[in-house]
Parts: structure tokens; C-alpha cells; sequence
């Protein structure tokens, strides 16, 4: 691998890696699990001037529950996903995600922060997260601000992040006492980008839906959230027709386009198929939860 | 005497494990990109983004400014050396750097010679080049089309973009046999390019040393002698100042077998700038410019008279790329894709092969595949299956009425070859009783009422590989013989010295092996040697699964010359006549008296310290073989597919593998190539493709839209065996390393198709991604 | 890769054949493009730079007018991009018509776009869709240069041309700004 010359830092406090986020400006680059950006400047479609390494400061790889929800520190790796007992169960979207997301040697160092600030809309955690109602937290030299998803994702691998800001922590609501959820991923090899993807994250209440939460990879310019889908749900039984209802708007939310993976009209299909699947499973994981 | 009751030689049919993997899996194998030389420069290539362009001018001033750079090295440049050109290995030449146009995407055009990797990467990013977009042709249909560019116009006369036209069999038997046919069953289908992708890419540091004017090139080659020679004749050296070391290589599959302007330009720039330079291309530069395979529009058509085959014709248009590069004996246009009658006894066949030009990559080497065998066996194993349906039949049934029988061997073939062996029902019956086929069959019916697909495809293979004979089969003129060079020292420890060369198959291990049958010696007593053109005897190559079949018969002959000789030292050390010798398991004894009797080691000592009057000292031999004719391993493979109606995915239940290759050496080595060819035939079934967007991009430049399988997706093979010596080898030997990948393509596809023939499905595609079965589902009208 | 784009505006097709040949206009409105010099009346430089997070990618484009049918009220401009670090090349071939419809403007805008080099390799597809939408954006900002008011013109250029991150900009503020500029219309 042969990248174009860069600075490299690593810092050991934040303070210090948003000073020099502060200098390089847009010419920086924060470096976490670096399983997309290095790959992109191997290639050489990122050249930055500097890289910020930020896996020597202390204390950003805490993922844990609290009263509010989950608290997933900016070094969290997919591994730690795949592996967290806390992930099972209600927040089973997030549980079935990671072990999803590309090979073991990506989940080894990827994180789940900069899977995020990076927004590749065939990222994986980018629909789980969205499914599951997260925001980010992003601290710049003004401070520090919260933002939801739906505000975060502009558009292929653009972000309303400043190039100053660090992500320092994800946030997940908790969803409930009873909740469930999966992710399901058409990929054509593991290690492969999601030809389509479908996030499914389910509270229920009373025997019926309370907030439900489906959201889309790889079928439009950004993790895609089902609107409609997650209105039609929200108060409903989550009988065959409502499952199917919901499948046929989350199908019409995809804006899929044809390529060497399959047309547009196969994925929005598999949308469809993906999502009824992920609805029987998530209310078969809550009926589970509730046991 | 008990002792040699004891000694238990681990020759033929024993699994040695591999004596060269403790080097490999401890990180100390020795790879091209591990050499590092004194003064050592570096190249790297600008390559073409577009598939067809006229160069207008190349400005290179801004990447020679660039500190730390040494030369930028332009077609112009190599023009005034007469070495912009290279001949290739089907007769064509090949633009070393482009000087005129560029042909297809990632074609050289200029190189850059730094003192590091990174500063020559830098340096090609700032070469200016104007280039004259032109029209791209990325289909053999449109180069033929009325007004097509001409891609080759470089060549005198050339006004279209047809390569050549071939046929074999005969078109008159074959028009009678289809006029008196019953049925005529027809398939058109496309074996999709792909890339063989060794897991190294190609690279070398050539080394022309400026007092002596040796050029020392460390290269990643399948054929060391025959680069060598070809070396010689390209760029004017004497061959015997020229030395090509083929180190450890990580994958060749084929892709290691033609010379790429990377070799011609860093050898050049050494002699140039008298320093060595090294040329490693990265991954990119691999798949879009170096030898892809396939690639071939398929029409078969079969005639059927009374339930039997009287009839085939095969119509075949190939993809060549810009340059006719394929790798190929000089008489076979089309490889050896003759093979086409498969298993089948076929009275009457005739093949029509074109070439033409396009705007893609060149090469056509044969992707673990013995020269467009695979293409050949995959048309006919899905016509065979295509025919069964329309006849109403199972497919396993249509094929055993019409195999060639046992007792027909040899078995000369519509086309023209000379089958030497096989029992191609034994090895059927093998796989279907492993598979539990009626069972499975049952199943599928039940399946299919609950609304469940499951699919159950065969394939019946026959190739042909270990090339020559000579006389037949050449290789840019040079005949496809190699030598083997075999030296016993003193304490009885052996060095043997071959001509083909290793990439991953075990040839350290295999070939000690047979050594270690014909001469009693323990295998790790014999190092076997390769790769140095200096230091080992002349012959083509590993590539077409020729390794044991030429190679491992000539050590097995000069192996035997050196027994004759021991024979005689034998004679002299127990003081009896040669006649009176018996020999068994390393040693020789005098018949009726066992105990009179001296080791193979003993005779080894005595062949420096005491030799009869006269005799010549030392113990060693040369062999050159020459194969009377190929040989023309089988098997029977089954696939058990299951669909999900959603996606369009289909999962892999089961794979079983029944494998022939006559005599097996070392049965775990044996077995470990089935299922490496088993992963690459399943991985073109499923998913590696070499496409081509309309604009001429190469789509599968990387690692992750070329897809190759990971161990996740890789199904388990149930392997089995069936053993019919080849009648001319000398070890009853065939070639194998190649089997599964001609064998499992056309198995896995038909058992995709298998599960939705019941609704019509008659042809999918390769790679059968699921989108396409998707498509098809909803076609058959079972979508779900 | 063949884009269609029309549009509608109040404008009178005089005006709009006006901006469709000042070039100097027309070039800002692609996202991220700048002019660097006219060089004769017909040909121009133009430097695009596409902006995607850390990917980012600077084209020296050469602008040229190839054809002009005035009568017809149709302009052809051909875009020859080259990635300034050699990672891929763009052709793009806009064909521009006029056609007066309800007393306004129907503009048609055809581009043949080829892209080649790493740039169309590694895309992923997704190269296909983001050419499709900057072009899509670039056919937005000319309608907006019809609109009524200066200030949305103005705003809508000064969107794409920024060299950073042109593309996030069109997916958020310039998005709502005409989203509110067909609101406004709609009332």
C-alpha cells in the first residue's frame, strides 16, 4: 500500500486530538478502526494532510447500559458488539448487526463511531442505529452538541459533523421493557458491502406496537429510514397484514438504483421480503423477551 | 533378513505431509517481493483509464522532477530500443507500453523508476497524458459488427477485429447426424470471464549486472526455461547470459504463465541504469491487465436418435482482449475446447471456433484449466442436462446410455482426440451412492409441494491435460517435453532437479515421493529443486495439470536409469552377476539368497568410493520426457442446492466429489487440489467475474467487486475416488491439479437450474448471483 | 450513461437562451466547478472538485461549445474532465433545448456522461448515482437562475460552487432552498 505523504498524530486526550483537529481543519482526519479510510487512501481517493489516530486516548472504549440506554464509547469496536451480552435481546438489531458487518478481521479494529461519522450508505451500523432511535454525540472546540441520525447522514460519505468535531460517544434510547429487533443483510460473500440491508427494531406495549423503527442500507444515497413503514406500525398488532402493510411502505422508501448487483427492482423486492422477515422475527424476540 | 521386512518406503500412495509448508506456514517462504538487492530501484506503472484512446502526447517532465526519481520510461522511449513491441504466446505482439493508442483499460503507458515504491507511485500521478477518446468495443459481437473500430490497427493490413477462425471434427458427419436425429436439443450460454487471482500478484527484480552483462530476473513464473528462452528472442540476450529464478509463488492458477511488459520494462530500465529494479503490481494492476481466462459465447447443439447422442456441433466465439495472448499450443487456436464430446461416445461432432479483438484486457490463459478445457466441459455437461429435460428423462440416466464404455478405451474421439483410459460409470455410481440420490429425488417432489426448492445437479467430466506429445504440442515452437535431473551423493541423499515449477502444489513433496518409489530412498531424503533456469534442466512448465504427467514421469524414467546403474554397482559390491539381482524396497539381493543383499544408500557410497573397473563414478542421470499422448482424467460430481424464493440466495446442502486421475502419488496432496478446484469452480458458479461497463471500465479491479470466496461461503466436500491408471505413464499417473475446477462449475449451475426446471428454467448465467435467480424466479412464476 | 433532466420555467425561452450561453454562468452551477478562463468563445477551463467526506477529487475540465442552433434553441457543451492525479477521466456532452410551453419555458437538458479510470472502477455503483444527482443539481441550479428572485440565483451558485463538500450541501440547504423555491411557486 502505497498512500500519498500525510502527518500522522496520536494523541492521548481528547483535548489534544480536537486541538489538532483545530489546526489541520479539513485537511485532518480522525483514524479509529481505519477499516474505510485506509482502504481509501491506499486507493488514494483520500489523501489527507493528517491523520488524528485516536486509539491511544483512554477511556473511549467503555460500551454499557444505563438508565436513558446505551452508551457506546468512540472506540467501541464491532467486535465488542458482536460479543456484548447487553446487545441481546432489546437491542437485538444492534446484536444481529455486528457479527454482519464484514469479516472478523475488519470487526477486530472498526468502530462503531467511525463507521458512523464515515456514512456509507452500504454501512451497516448506519441502518441499525437509525432503526434504533440513536444519536451521536460530537465534541468540538464550541463544545459539545447531540445529533439525531436522521440529521447526521447528508448524503454518500458526507456528514453534518464539522471537521473539528470528534464523535465521543453513540447514544440508543432504551427501548422499553419488551422490545426486539434484527438486521438482515443480502451480501454476496461475507466481507462483502450489503447489497440491500434491513433494519428492524421493535417496542411493544400492551400486546401492541409502541415506536418502531426500520430503516435501509445501500438503497439510496444514505441509510434510508422507513417513515411510513414505522408510522403504520406504531399502536398496531403485529399481525400478518400490518407485517405485510409495513413491508410494501418500506419497500416504496428504498430509492434503489440498478447495478452490477442486482436491478432496482430486485432490491426494493428484497426490502419487502427482508422487512416482513425482520418484523416476525423481532415480535418472536420481544414474545421471547417477555417469557 | 528382518530389517527390510521393517523398512516402510513412503513412496507412491503415501500423504507425507508437504515438506515445503514448514517454511510457509512459519513466514519463511521466499517470495519475489522478499528480495531486496543492493541499489535496488523500484517501477511503477500509469496505466490507461480508457479502454480505447489515441495518445496524442505524454508529458513527463513534473514526475521527473520529482526528487528520488530516477526515469520515466515511455513507449516512445522503448521504441527507439525496438521494445515497445513483444511477441506473445499465440503469435500475436503486444504493446510492452502503449505508443499509438491505448487498447483497453489499465493497459501500460508509462512507468516510472524511483528509489522508493511511494516516490514512484507520486511521480505517476503528475505524468500528463492527452489522449483522443475512441469509441470502445467490449463484446466479440460488436468487434464483428459491419463498422466496428479496428482495434489492431497497428497491424499492416488488419481492417477488422477478427482473430481466427478454427474448426475440428467433421461438418459433414455431423450435418447427417443431425438430419437423421429424433430430437435436436440446443444451448447458448456464455462462460463468463473471470481471473485466476493467486493470492500474489505478478512482479520480479531483474538484475543486469553491468560488468558481466548477466541478466539475473527474479520472476514470478509458471515456466522459467520457456521465459527464459522467450527472453532471448525478445530482447536480443544471449540465453546464456540470462538467468530466471522463480522464487516461492503464491498462486499462479495460469496467470503466471505469459510474459507482461512489467517483466520487459524492468529488465530493460536494469540494462539501462545498470541497477536492479523491481516491479510489484498491486492488486488493481493484476486483475485488469494480466492474463484473465474464459470469456467464451457458447451455442450447443446435440442431436439424439433412440435416447443416444449421434450428433454435436459447437459453435464458439472468444473474447480475446486487445492482443491474441492466450496461452495455448501454437496448432490450437482454441486451446484444447475440442474436448467438447466430454464423457460421451458421440459418433459425429464438429466445432467452429472465431476469435476477435476487443477493448479488454488480453491473455486467455487457462484458469486452472488445461487450455479452454473447462469451457468445453462446462458446455457440454450443461447441453447433456439441457437435453435431458426436454427428453423427459433424468439426467443421470441419459448420461450413463451414452458414456463411453470401459471396454472402448482407447476411445478415439469425433474431434480427434485418443482417450486412454476411464470407467466413467464407475465413478457416476460412486457419487450417487454417496449422494443418496433416489432419496434425494424423493425428496425434492415432496419438497416441491410444500413450496420449497431444492435443486440436484451432476456433471460428468472428461478433460485432457499433460501436454505433449511433442510433435503435436508446441508452445511457441518449443516442444512441451521436460526434463528431470536426478543426483544421488555419497551418504545416499538425493537431489532432483526438475523443469517445472511449484506454485502451492507440493511439488517438494510429490515429486521426493516418487523418487522415493523407484530408488527405496525415505522422501525426506530427496530435495527436490526448481525455479533456477541455471541450475535445472530444460522443459515448459506447471501449468494444464503437466506437473506429474511429463515431469513426474521423467523423474520416474531417470530414477530408473539410475537403478540400472545401481544394478550394476550391485552386481560388483555382492559378486554376482547383474542377472542374478533382485531388487525390492531399496535394495538389491541375489535371488534364492535374501541375505546377500546391499542397500540403495550402500550402493550411493560406492559409487564414489569403489566402483567396478571401467565404470563411470558418480551416481546421477538426466531424463527428458516426452508423452506418447495426454492423459484424460474424470470424475462424477453432485451438487444439492436449496433456494430461498424470497432473495433469489441459494445455498449449497452438499457436494460430492468422485475423482479419477488414475495412480495417486500422495493421496492428501491429491485431495487438496480437488478441493482447491472445488472452491474456484464453486467461486465461478457463484461469483468472480471480470465485467466490463459500456465505456470499457473494468468492473471487478479489486478485491471487493472480483469476489472470491472465504472459507464462509465455501461448502464442504464429501471427496471420493475411483483409480484407473493411465496406460502410458509410466507411474499409471494423471493429472489432477485442474479436475474440479473443469468438473464443478457446470455441477453447481445445474443444480440451480435443477430446482426450477419443473417450471421451465432451463439456463442461468454464470455467475448465478441471486438477482439472476430472483429474475428468474419471478419468471417461472415462482417468486415468493 | 445517458441523464435526462427538464424543467419548467416562467421565464421566456430569450432569457433562457441567454444563460444558457454564458458559459461563465452556466459552468458555477455545476456542484463544485469553478471557471478559471475563457480562453476563446467558445472554449473554456473550468476546475471541478468533488468533495465526499475524505474522498476527494479535483478535475481540470476543458468547456467547449461544439454546436449552436439558435432557430432550433438547442446548445451543445462538451465537458472533458480530467482527475488532476490521474485517478479518472469524465466526458460529459450536454445537450440543451428550449421549447416555449404555457407561456413560459421547457428546458431540456440530455447529458452523455463516461467516466473511466479508478473513478468508475471503485465506485461501487455508487459513482453512477452521484454523477446522476450532481447533474441533476446542476439542471436545478439553472432553473433556479430563471426564478424570480436574485437572491435564491445567487444562493443556489454560490451552494455549488463552494469546493467543499458541494455534494452535502445539495443533499441539505440547497435541497430545502428549492424545495421552498416549489413551495413558493405552488402557492
Amino acid at each position: 500500500m502505497y498512500p500519498a505523504r500525510f502527518e500522522y498524530h496520536a494523541p492521548t486526550s481528547v483535548d489534544e486530538a480536537l486541538a489538532l483537529l483545530e489546526r489541520y481543519g479539513d485537511e485532518g482526519k480522525v483514524l479509529a478502526g481505519g477499516q474505510s479510510l485506509i482502504p481509501l487512501m491506499k486507493l488514494r481517493f483520500a489523501s489527507p494532510g493528517a491523520l488524528v489516530d485516536v486509539n491511544r486516548i483512554q477511556g473511549l472504549d467503555t460500551l454499557e447500559e444505563g438508565p436513558e440506554g446505551l452508551t457506546i464509547g468512540p472506540l467501541v469496536r464491532h467486535r465488542d458488539c458482536e460479543r456484548s451480552q447487553t446487545l441481546r435481546g432489546r437491542y437485538g438489531v444492534l446484536a444481529d448487526a455486528a457479527p454482519q458487518i464484514s469479516d472478523p478481521i475488519v470487526r477486530n479494529l472498526g468502530t462503531v463511531a467511525g463507521s458512523l461519522a464515515h456514512a456509507d450508505p452500504q454501512g451497516d451500523w448506519g441502518s441499525a442505529l437509525l432503526a434504533a432511535g440513536a444519536e451521536v454525540e460530537a465534541t468540538g472546540p464550541s463544545g459539545t452538541r447531540t445529533i439525531g441520525l436522521d440529521d447526521l447522514f447528508q448524503g454518500p460519505f458526507t456528514t453534518s459533523l464539522e471537521p473539528t468535531e470528534l464523535v465521543t460517544a453513540v447514544r440508543v434510547p432504551d427501548p422499553g421493557p419488551r422490545a426486539g429487533g434484527t438486521y438482515l443483510k443480502l451480501e454476496r460473500k461475507v466481507g462483502d458491502f450489503a447489497t440491500v440491508g434491513v433494519a428492524v427494531h421493535v417496542s411493544f406495549a400492551n400486546g401492541t406496537v409502541g415506536r418502531a423503527g426500520i430503516a435501509l442500507t445501500a438503497v439510496g444515497p444514505r441509510s434510508i429510514r422507513a417513515t411510513a413503514a414505522e408510522e403504520a406500525l406504531a399502536g398496531a398488532t403485529l399481525d400478518d397484514d400490518t407485517i405485510r402493510h409495513a413491508a410494501e411502505l418500506a419497500a416504496q422508501a428504498a430509492e434503489p438504483r440498478s447495478d452490477h448487483r442486482g436491478t432496482a427492482d430486485y432490491k426494493r423486492s428484497v426490502v419487502r421480503v427482508f422487512t416482513e422477515r425482520g418484523l416476525r422475527k423481532a415480535a418472536a424476540a420481544a414474545r421471547e423477551e417477555e417469557r | 533378513m528382518a530389517v527390510s521386512e521393517d523398512r516402510v518406503v513412503r513412496g507412491i500412495g503415501h500423504s507425507v505431509k508437504r515438506f515445503e509448508d514448514g517454511r510457509f506456514i512459519r513466514g519463511r517462504g521466499n517470495y519475489v517481493d522478499d528480495i531486496v538487492l543492493p541499489r535496488m530501484l523500484h517501477l511503477e506503472f500509469l496505466r490507461s483509464p480508457l479502454a480505447h484512446a489515441r495518445i496524442r502526447s505524454i508529458d513527463t517532465s513534473a514526475a521527473e522532477a520529482v526528487p528520488g526519481v530516477v526515469a520515466v520510461v515511455t513507449g516512445e522511449l522503448l521504441a527507439q530500443h525496438s521494445l515497445a513491441w513483444m511477441p506473445t504466446l499465440s503469435g500475436d505482439t503486444q504493446a510492452v507500453l502503449a505508443t499509438d493508442k491505448v487498447r483497453f483499460q489499465g493497459q501500460e503507458v508509462a512507468a516510472v523508476i524511483a528509489e522508493s515504491a511511494y516516490v514512484a507511485k507520486d511521480a505517476t500521478e503528475l505524468i500528463d497524458v492527452d489522449y483522443e477518446p475512441l469509441p470502445p468495443v467490449t463484446s466479440p459481437q460488436q468487434a464483428l459488427a459491419e463498422g466496428a473500430p479496428v482495434i489492431r490497427d497497428d497491424k499492416e493490413g488488419k481492417d477488422s477485429n477478427h482473430i481466427y477462425s478454427w474448426e475440428a471434427g467433421d461438418a459433414a458427419a455431423t450435418e447427417q447426424a443431425f438430419a437423421e436425429a429424433d430430437q435436436v436439443v440446443e444451448l447458448e450460454t456464455f462462460y463468463p470471464r473471470c481471473h485466476p487471482a493467486p493470492l500474489e500478484c505478478c512482479g520480479c527484480v531483474a538484475d543486469v549486472d553491468p560488468a558481466t552483462g548477466k541478466a539475473t530476473i527474479y520472476m514470478t513464473s509458471q515456466a522459467p526455461h520457456a521465459h527464459r528462452t522467450l527472453f532471448a528472442l525478445v530482447a536480443g540476450l544471449p540465453e546464456h547470459k540470462i538467468r530466471i529464478v522463480s522464487p516461492d509463488i503464491g498462486g499462479g492458477f495460469g496467470n503466471k504463465v505469459p510474459i507482461y511488459p512489467g517483466y520487459v520494462v524492468a529488465t530493460a530500465a536494469s540494462l539501462l541504469l545498470g541497477q536492479p529494479v523491481k516491479w510489484i503490481e498491486d492488486r488493481t494492476g493484476n486483475l485488469i491487465s494480466t492474463g484473465f481466462a474464459r470469456d467464451y459465447h457458447m451455442r450447443g447443439e446435440l442431436a439424439v436418435k433412440d435416447g443416444r447422442m449421434t450428433g454435436l456441433r459447437v459453435n464458439m466465439l472468444s473474447d480475446n482482449g486487445a492482443f491474441f495472448a492466450d496461452a495455448q499450443p501454437t496448432r490450437c487456436k482454441a486451446g484444447l475446447f475440442h474436448i467438447v464430446t466430454g464423457s460421451y461416445d458421440i459418433p459425429a461432432a464438429h466445432v467452429q471456433t472465431e476469435g476477435a479483438y476487443t477493448n479488454k484486457a488480453p491473455g486467455g490463459v487457462a484458469y486452472r484449466c488445461s487450455f479452454r478445457v473447462t469451457e468445453a466441459s462446462y458446455l457440454i455437461e450443461r447441453l447433456v442436462q439441457t437435453a435431458a429435460y426436454e427428453l423427459g428423462e433424468d439426467p443421470v440416466e441419459f448420461r450413463r446410455r451414452n458414456f463411453v464404455r470401459p471396454d472402448q478405451f482407447p476411445y478415439k474421439s469425433a474431434t480427434g482426440f485418443t482417450y486412454d483410459s476411464g470407467d466413467y460409470e464407475g465413478a457416476l455410481d460412486l457419487a450417487l451412492e454417496k449422494l443418496g440420490y433416489a432419496d434425494l429425488r424423493r425428496e425434492q417432489a415432496e419438497a416441491r409441494e410444500r413450496g420449497e426448492l431444492i435443486g440436484i445437479g451432476v456433471a460428468t467430466f472428461t478433460e485432457v491435460v499433460g501436454a505433449g506429445h511433442g510433435a503435436e504440442y508446441d508452445i511457441a515452437g518449443l516442444r512441451m517435453n521436460d526434463g528431470a535431473e536426478l543426483r544421488i551423493h555419497p551418504t545416499g541423499k538425493a537431489v532432483l532437479k526438475l523443469s517445472v515449477k511449484s506454485q502451492g502444489q507440493g511439488h517438494e513433496t510429490t515429486f521426493a515421493q516418487i523418487v522415493a518409489e523407484e530408488l527405496g530412498l525415505q522422501p525426506e531424503d530427496v530435495e527436490v529443486q526448481e525455479g533456477d533456469t541455471d541450475h535445472t534442466p530444460y522443459g515448459l512448465g506447471t501449468y494444464a495439470s503437466r506437473s506429474t504427467p511429463v515431469s513426474g514421469a521423467a523423474t520416474s524414467m531417470v530414477a530408473r536409469k539410475i537403478r540400472k546403474k545401481a544394478q550394476k554397482i550391485a552386481a560388483h559390491l555382492l559378486e554376482a552377476s547383474e542377472d542374478d539381482l533382485e531388487w525390492s524396497s531399496g535394495r538389491f539381493s541375489v535371488k534364492g539368497a535374501p541375505e546377500k543383499s546391499t542397500t540403495i544408500q550402500d550402493i550411493a557410497f560406492a559409487a564414489y568410493t569403489n566402483i567396478p573397473e571401467g565404470m563411470e563414478g558418480g551416481l546421477e542421470g538426466v531424463h527428458y520426457y516426452d508423452p506418447p499422448n495426454m492423459t484424460y482424467p474424470f470424475g462424477a460430481y453432485a451438487v444439492v442446492v436449496e433456494i430461498d424464493r424470497g432473495t433469489g440466495q441459494w445455498k449449497v446442502r452438499k457436494v460430492v466429489a468422485v475423482d479419477d486421475c488414475g495412480v495417486r502419488i500422495n493421496p492428501m496432496i491429491v485431495e487438496g487440489q480437488i478441493m482447491g478446484g472445488l472452491t474456484e469452480g464453486f467461486a465461478i458458479a457463484a461469483m468472480e467475474l471480470i465485467d466490463f461497463d459500456e465505456d470499457g471500465n473494468c468492473i471487478g479491479a479489486n478485491l471487493m467487486d472480483y469476489l472470491i470466496p472465504t472459507s464462509w461461503e465455501t461448502p464442504a466436500f464429501d471427496l471420493g475416488m475411483t483409480e484407473t491408471p493411465s496406460p502410458h505413464h509410466p507411474l499409471g499417473a494423471k493429472g489432477v491439479g485442474e479436475s474440479a475446477t473443469v468438473g464443478a462449475p457446470a455441477a453447481f449451475v445445474n443444480a440451480v437450474v435443477d430446482a426450477l426446471a419443473h417450471a421451465g428454467v432451463r439456463n442461468l448465467e454464470m455467475p448465478v448471483t441471486p438477482d439472476k435467480v430472483w429474475v428468474a424466479l419471478q419468471e417461472a412464476g415462482l417468486g415468493g | 450513461m445517458k441523464l435526462e433532466n427538464s424543467f419548467h420555467v416562467d421565464a421566456p425561452a430569450e432569457r433562457a437562451w441567454d444563460l444558457l450561453m454564458d458559459v461563465p454562468r452556466v459552468v458555477p452551477c455545476m456542484p463544485g466547478a469553478t471557471l478559471d478562463e475563457t480562453v476563446d468563445d467558445s472554449h473554456w477551463k473550468a476546475t471541478m472538485q468533488v468533495k465526499l467526506g475524505p474522498i476527494g477529487l479535483t478535475f481540470a475540465t476543458d468547456v467547449e461549445r461544439t454546436e449552436v442552433d439558435e432557430a432550433g434553441r438547442s446548445v451543445t457543451l462538451v465537458a472533458n474532465a480530467r482527475e488532476t492525479r490521474n485517478r479518472g477521466r469524465a466526458t460529459a456532452t450536454v445537450e440543451s433545448s428550449l421549447a416555449a410551453a404555457n407561456g413560459g419555458t421547457r428546458v431540456d437538458i440530455v447529458t452523455d456522461l463516461a467516466l473511466s479510470g479508478s473513478v468508475a472502477q471503485y465506485g461501487r455503483g455508487m459513482i453512477e448515482d452521484i454523477s446522476s444527482r450532481m447533474v441533476t443539481s446542476f439542471a436545478e441550479c439553472l432553473q433556479a437562475q430563471l426564478g424570480e428572485s436574485e437572491e435564491d440565483a445567487e444562493a443556489a451558485v454560490v451552494a455549488q460552487s463552494r469546493p467543499i463538500s458541494g455534494l452535502s450541501l445539495f443533499f441539505g440547504s440547497l435541497w430545502r432552498r428549492l424545495g421552498r423555491l416549489v413551495g413558493r411557486r405552488k402557492q
